[in-house]
């Protein structure tokens, strides 16, 4: 069970449909601050409701926009309208929302006279062809999570770090926004288990999010040709919240959350997204980062090109936009044979770099906010 | 933040000017148009039109809304009472509180917690549940509400649609 009924009352707005990093960092928030003694409740739009249950989690609802027949003006309606019924059923005393962009329905609650104050965990590093960010008026304070190359974020607790303001709300950023703690993590050989593998094999895994069946798609085949000839058996990591893929030659795992079990596996293939990233890194397992292309805020190719100059992962860019210099020109093969024969190096490096919990620092943000008398720009 | 509100003819009429602006204008400049349109729009959401109201349920308008709240119902069960409704001539919401189903997006789900994730907190889980459903219903104004549990009959399509008014 995390949180305390007792405690303040803090309702997480994660913009989640289809896919996992927002409520991932969510949850990861969610529960720091259910450690401190308030009580977060984690109001999803994904179906991915039993998993945060059983984490022990107060779970809360709104169908996603993809979900319902509703027409989008009608959504965000029902948006707004279960924003305000869960705030004041709950008596919530600070909405958290994450996402790129806040929805209408967010805003239109946000703006009314007696809504509590507003926070916005807005992921850092986006595209440089990106479209503006939306403008924070309104929120009383955005946090930055953090990135394991050390770009974004401080989690010097005591510098409280003003990043910036954005339309005069302030920004402060924190360091690598982790679901797991390193306590949380599983040996190899409960790994193996949990996953339902055999002890005696090798594995690599490929977990390229929602570019599995979209424009990463073409990457699978390839790459697991690729680890059988390596003598690798290939895992992909499909969503829970999707029917299960069928990947010739590759188990196939639904699991949420996966990052625990990440030592299970001797390389790892993942999409670059945010999430993917501080767990690999984290959990040092020695991964091979692929770009999504589709994804038009996310900047993923710096991302994975910062880790690959830094030696803590292998960029292998599918779409050739890095050039031959990023990666580009590799294939598949030349990734794996990178990523095997400097795994140890890899490890090392990564093992020098500890990746700071920011979710515990974004939590103490938070419960700040709690505190706060009214819903104005914290000073 | 307070948010002003604009009458909805003047709404009407700003779209329009706005669609054409956009239509006419150099990609550069309607792209700067587009920034400006959307950050005003964030900035002062009452702009867009009011934030309350009904939530319309696609379908006919002639057939009423109807809410079936489903509670205990696992994913099969909700599918024999949703196949049960396709020929009814209603618009139905379900409210349900078990595992979601993954694969009816053509339909009205909304969920609410199980009464025990509101007791384990200690919880008035009664009291939670009574004002959430009285929330749904104010949000799509049925004309009739049916609650059907994990066993026993399903919705009988003719007990269920309301007599023509």
């Amino acid at each position: 069970m995390i949180g305390r009924a007792d405690g303040p009352r803090v309702l997480f707005v994660p913009s989640n449909g289809m896919g996992l990093g927002h409520m991932t960092r969510a949850a990861a928030i969610a529960r720091r601050l259910g450690e401190a003694g308030a009580m977060p409740i984690l109001c999803v739009l994904s179906p991915l409701i039993d998993p945060l249950r059983r984490m022990g989690f107060l779970v809360e609802h709104i169908p996603s926009y993809a979900s319902t027949p509703l027409e989008r003006w009608h959504w965000q309606r029902l948006l707004a309208d279960q924003l305000r019924h869960l705030i004041e059923a709950h008596d919530v005393s600070v909405v958290v929302f994450d996402g790129v962009a806040p929805y209408r329905g967010v805003r239109q609650v946000m703006a009314e006279e007696d809504a509590p104050p507003f926070a916005w965990v807005r992921r850092g590093r986006w595209r440089a062809d990106a479209r503006p960010a939306a403008t924070a008026a309104g929120f009383s304070l955005v946090i930055e999570p953090g990135e394991v190359d050390g770009a974004v974020g401080d989690d010097d607790a005591t510098a409280a770090v003003v990043a910036g303001s954005s339309d005069g709300v302030p920004v402060r950023g924190v360091g690598p926004v982790l679901l797991h703690d390193h306590r949380d993590l599983r040996t190899r050989d409960q790994a193996v288990a949990d996953l339902g593998l055999s002890g005696d094999q090798r594995y690599g895994l490929i977990s390229l999010g929602t570019g599995l069946a979209g424009p990463l798609a073409h990457t699978a085949g390839p790459l697991v040709t690729a680890m059988h000839d390596r003598g690798l058996v290939p895992v992909v990591a499909a969503s829970p919240l999707v029917p299960p893929p069928t990947v010739r030659g590759a188990l196939v795992r639904q699991r949420y959350p996966l990052a625990p079990s990440l030592s299970a596996f001797d390389v790892a293939v993942l999409a670059a997204g945010y999430n993917s990233v501080v767990e690999a890194v984290a959990c040092r397992t020695p991964s091979i980062l692929v770009p999504n292309p589709a994804a038009a805020v996310d900047d993923q190719l710096a991302r994975a090109a910062g880790l690959d100059r830094q030696g803590l992962a292998v960029l292998w860019d599918s779409t050739g936009a890095a050039g031959t210099d990023g990666g580009g020109a590799q294939g598949p093969e030349a990734a794996l044979d990178r990523a095997l024969d400097e795994g140890p190096a890899l490890v090392e490096r990564m093992t020098a770099r500890p990746v700071p919990q920011g979710a515990r620092r974004a939590a103490d943000l938070i419960r700040g906010l709690t505190r706060q008398p009214g819903r104005e720009p914290v000073a | 933040m307070s948010s002003p509100t604009m009458p909805s003819a003047v709404r009407t009429g700003l779209r329009t000017v706005y669609g054409l602006l956009l239509a006419a204008l150099p990609a550069g400049l309607a792209d700067r148009l587009r920034d400006v349109v959307s950050r005003t729009r964030a900035r002062w959401p009452g702009l867009d039109g009011p934030a309350g109201g009904r939530v319309r349920v696609p379908g006919p308008l002639d057939h009423p809304v109807v809410l079936v709240v489903a509670v205990g119902c696992d994913p099969a069960r909700l599918r024999r009472a949703v196949d049960g409704l396709s020929d009814v001539p209603v618009r139905p919401v379900w409210l349900v509180d078990t595992h979601l189903p993954g694969d009816m997006a053509d339909q009205v789900i909304e969920w609410l917690p199980p009464a025990a994730d509101y007791t384990r907190f200690g919880l008035d889980a009664d009291a939670l549940r009574r004002s959430r459903l009285d929330a749904v219903e104010r949000r799509y104004r049925p004309k009739r509400v049916v609650v059907i549990g994990p066993e026993g009959p399903l919705p009988d399509p003719v007990l269920i649609a309301p007599p023509p008014s």
